[in-house]
């Protein structure tokens, strides 16, 4: 049984707050680079990184390249989760 | 050819040589040159790392080696085995969990955690252990980029 929406994007929420290291961290599908000063391009790999090793998935560098938001994370996550 | 002081060259692993599992290590003599050099080099001569009377007073063996120095054998670990040179080092998380003294001979471990093919990057775990005892003295983890 796949995992819903919600289901994911809290443990997206998880990865976020220890990847920028801030428990008080609030993001929402909106959320883009520009919300967060600490997403520069380095965040962005080890976040690619942190999400692979949490949801046991496998991206690819054209993926990487189009994720500008969370909810672009998030539709990736749902989509190889659900091959 | 990037040598070691030991006159051993860097390895050269690429992306596609490393795997998830695959585990590395090296030992090193912790020498009191090894502690005054790295004092000399960074400045920092607090007398825990210096001052053998003080480090006692302060219920040490000996002068405690820094902990940036053993830091400085992960850096190793990465820069010139695993991956080596192809290695840029994005981070590096460490917990000191026991001294080194000058004169123990610590054993230098890595252990590729992930590979990530589309962000050319790994994660590797570390630790330093005592060769004698397998006493834990820290542990850690580190994001490597590998250059093509």
């Amino acid at each position: 049984m796949h995992e819903n929406r919600e289901a994911v994007f809290a443990r997206m929420l998880h990865v976020f707050k220890d990847v920028f290291d801030d428990d008080s961290l609030e993001i929402t599908e909106e959320t883009a680079a520009k919300d967060i000063d600490a997403w520069d391009s380095l965040m962005h790999v080890t976040l690619c990184v942190a999400l692979e090793q949490e949801f046991g998935v496998r991206l690819n560098a054209q993926e990487i390249a189009n994720l500008n938001n969370v909810g672009s994370f998030l539709n990736l996550l749902l989509k190889l989760m659900r091959k | 050819m990037t040598m070691g002081p030991d006159m051993e060259p860097a390895a050269d692993l690429k992306l596609e040589d490393l795997a998830a599992g695959a585990a590395y290590c090296f030992e090193v003599l912790v020498t009191e040159k090894h502690l005054d050099d790295f004092a000399a080099l960074t400045g920092d001569y607090s007398p825990v790392h210096m001052d053998t009377e003080f480090a006692r007073s302060q219920g040490m063996e000996r002068r405690v080696a820094h902990g940036v120095l053993i830091s400085g054998f992960l850096s190793r670990m990465i820069g010139m085995r695993c991956p080596g040179r192809r290695a840029l080092l994005h981070s590096l998380n460490i917990r000191y969990h026991n001294p080194v003294y000058p004169g123990d001979e610590i054993v230098v471990s890595g252990e590729i955690e992930h590979v990530s093919e589309a962000a050319r990057t790994i994660t590797v775990q570390l630790s330093v252990t005592k060769k004698s005892s397998g006493l834990l003295c820290a542990k850690g983890k580190a994001q490597v980029g590998i250059f093509r």
